[in-house]
């Protein structure tokens, strides 16, 4: 996966954010640093796994007998499952 | 068991010293570490002390009272600028109080300051605040590491005698032994983070900086309390930390084989030195081998899901909803966030959240960002090799002693995967402690010890156990 630095300019711009020239760079270096380093992991099978969203328990957390029982739990195990989604979305 | 609350509390009650003497005695020690700007603001001189004074016969049994604290500057103080070391929250004075602040301001704890650390807390080295870097409190040529910085080095002058920090991959923990104090994270959940600048919330903890092990405990029970604010919060049946503390010095702790291949040379000797210390006291040591291709992922699986989860929670830093307004004679709404956001937030940000945006965008999200997710699944699961068998593992807390400034600078210091095992307790969400075991070439140095997660109050008593049978005494200590 290779980035070019107009990927990195349209990104910034995405972000209300003015990179100048020597920022660009070294964020593309960067950019391209971790995702070389991801890729070295390719050959590491993960896609049968589940995602980990906040802690191993999180769910537990959510569904514990204390919640009061006028919260509608569903709706609340569904926001926390959901809650870095809805950030991205958001976005 | 030495404790600098327990002792600070008796002195008071028996008279032996007054919080105005105290309060002398801590701004002298703030002015000797001036030069390492660990203090974005002193809060000093709103403690009424005649009334602490006067009020304190009808508190004899509360050891919190009137127990000195910093905070790092990511916990936002109502009315108190909170900056989370951005230039964008300079003048920021929230409207409301972090749960565990009001916690603290509950026994009347007295906040001395709120501390320096990395913008957002983003950052290894405490070189990376808007507003100065942060140099190590007992040799300035070197850095404290972060995000935590200006914690660390306020419990270890003395500035304070506890300090609260955050902990995302290793913000507590790794400072703390460069520092020569007592770093703690506790399991996900039992310290609420409500109030608290996020970076990434699926790994974010709040930590408790201390010089001891009792003293982390009379912190940790006061604030492991559920917070109906914060999702995430739980409580365990029993959060009777500082009651229940007892030193276990009969354990069997796994360490990983050829570790030292990741250290460098001075280290590796009083690595050993520790490890045979403990043998002798009759702690089983045993080896175990870890699989290096998976634990190889920390460290890019580290980077890309906190950079994504940060550009995320950082999306409403516009100078408009949050943050500082740069330039009024801008107009139109896309200009003026984009003035804000440049002018505001750090170059080494702007270029994280780009990488956070990208793992996150499209088809990236599945492709990256939730690849990650499963790593860090994967290395849950990996990490059950490391508490086969044993009470808890224990790693060097760090790869080195603390670096030089100009070789950060330069580029020419790197971290090695022996840092990177530090985030292994973030992924897992599991206790762990850094506790300092001596000095290498002149520079503290330590351990750190894990325990599966909600074990908080095992790791702690093992905790002690070691730091009883270590008996590391700092240098120059000035304690009152």
């Amino acid at each position: 996966m290779k980035v070019v630095k107009e990927e990195i300019k349209a990104l910034a711009d995405r972000l209300c954010i003015n990179l100048d020239e020597k920022n660009l760079t070294l964020a593309q270096s960067e950019l391209q640093y971790w995702l070389d380093a991801f890729s070295e992991l390719d050959d590491i099978k993960v896609d049968q796994l589940q995602p980990t969203y906040f802690a191993p328990n999180a769910t537990n957390h959510i569904l514990r007998e204390d919640v009061p029982q006028s919260a509608n739990r569903e709706e609340i195990l569904h926001t926390s499952q959901n809650v870095e989604k809805d950030f991205i979305v958001v976005k | 068991m030495e404790s600098k609350i327990i002792n600070f509390h008796n002195r008071l009650i028996n008279k032996q010293i007054t919080f105005s003497e105290y309060a002398e005695f801590l701004r002298k020690n703030i002015q000797a570490m001036k030069f390492t700007n660990s203090f974005m603001v002193n809060t000093m001189d709103q403690w009424d002390l005649e009334k602490m004074q006067n009020d304190l016969p009808s508190h004899t049994n509360d050891l919190l009272y009137g127990v000195p604290y910093t905070l790092k500057d990511n916990f936002m103080t109502k009315g108190i600028v909170s900056t989370a070391g951005s230039r964008l929250l300079q003048n920021f004075k929230p409207p409301y109080n972090a749960t565990v602040f009001d916690l603290l301001q509950q026994k009347k704890c007295l906040l001395v300051g709120k501390t320096a650390l990395d913008e957002f807390g983003m950052g290894g080295t405490g070189l990376l605040s808007f507003h100065s870097y942060v140099y190590h409190a007992h040799n300035g040529e070197h850095i404290t590491a972060g995000s935590s910085s200006g914690s660390v080095n306020a419990v270890s002058t003395e500035s304070c005698i506890f300090s609260l920090g955050t902990d995302t991959g290793d913000s507590v923990r790794r400072p703390s032994t460069f520092l020569g104090v007592v770093g703690f994270k506790p399991s996900y959940g039992l310290i609420s983070r409500y109030g608290v600048a996020p970076y990434s919330p699926s790994l974010d903890h709040v930590g408790i900086i201390t010089s001891y092990v009792t003293d982390t405990a009379i912190v940790f029970q006061h604030l492991a309390k559920q917070d109906s604010k914060d999702y995430t919060s739980i409580q365990l049946p029993d959060s009777n930390f500082y009651t229940n503390l007892k030193p276990i010095k009969k354990m069997t702790l796994n360490v990983i084989e050829d570790i030292e291949q990741y250290l460098s040379p001075e280290v590796i000797d009083h690595y050993h030195e520790v490890l045979d210390k403990l043998k002798q006291s009759g702690i089983v040591i045993n080896q175990v081998k870890i699989d290096s291709h998976i634990v190889q992922a920390i460290h890019p699986t580290y980077k890309l899901l906190t950079f994504g989860e940060a550009a995320s929670c950082y999306a409403n830093m516009t100078g408009i909803t949050f943050g500082t307004n740069f330039d009024l004679d801008i107009h139109g709404y896309h200009n003026i966030i984009t003035n804000n956001r440049t002018k505001g937030l750090g170059t080494h940000i702007q270029r994280k959240f780009v990488i956070g945006e990208y793992v996150t965008q499209g088809a990236n999200y599945e492709k990256i960002f939730m690849r990650c997710k499963k790593f860090r699944t994967l290395l849950i699961q990996h990490s059950e090799v490391l508490f086969k068998n044993a009470d808890g593992y224990l790693i060097p807390g760090a790869s080195s002693v603390s670096p030089l400034v100009k070789d950060v600078e330069n580029d020419t210091y790197k971290t090695t995967f022996a840092d990177d095992l530090l985030q292994l307790s973030n992924f897992i969400s599991a206790p762990s402690i850094s506790l300092p075991t001596g000095y290498v070439n002149d520079m503290p140095f330590g351990i750190n010890l894990n325990t599966r997660i909600n074990e908080d109050q095992k790791l702690l008593n093992m905790a002690l156990g070691i730091e009883e049978i270590i008996n590391f005494k700092k240098r120059g200590n000035n304690d009152q």
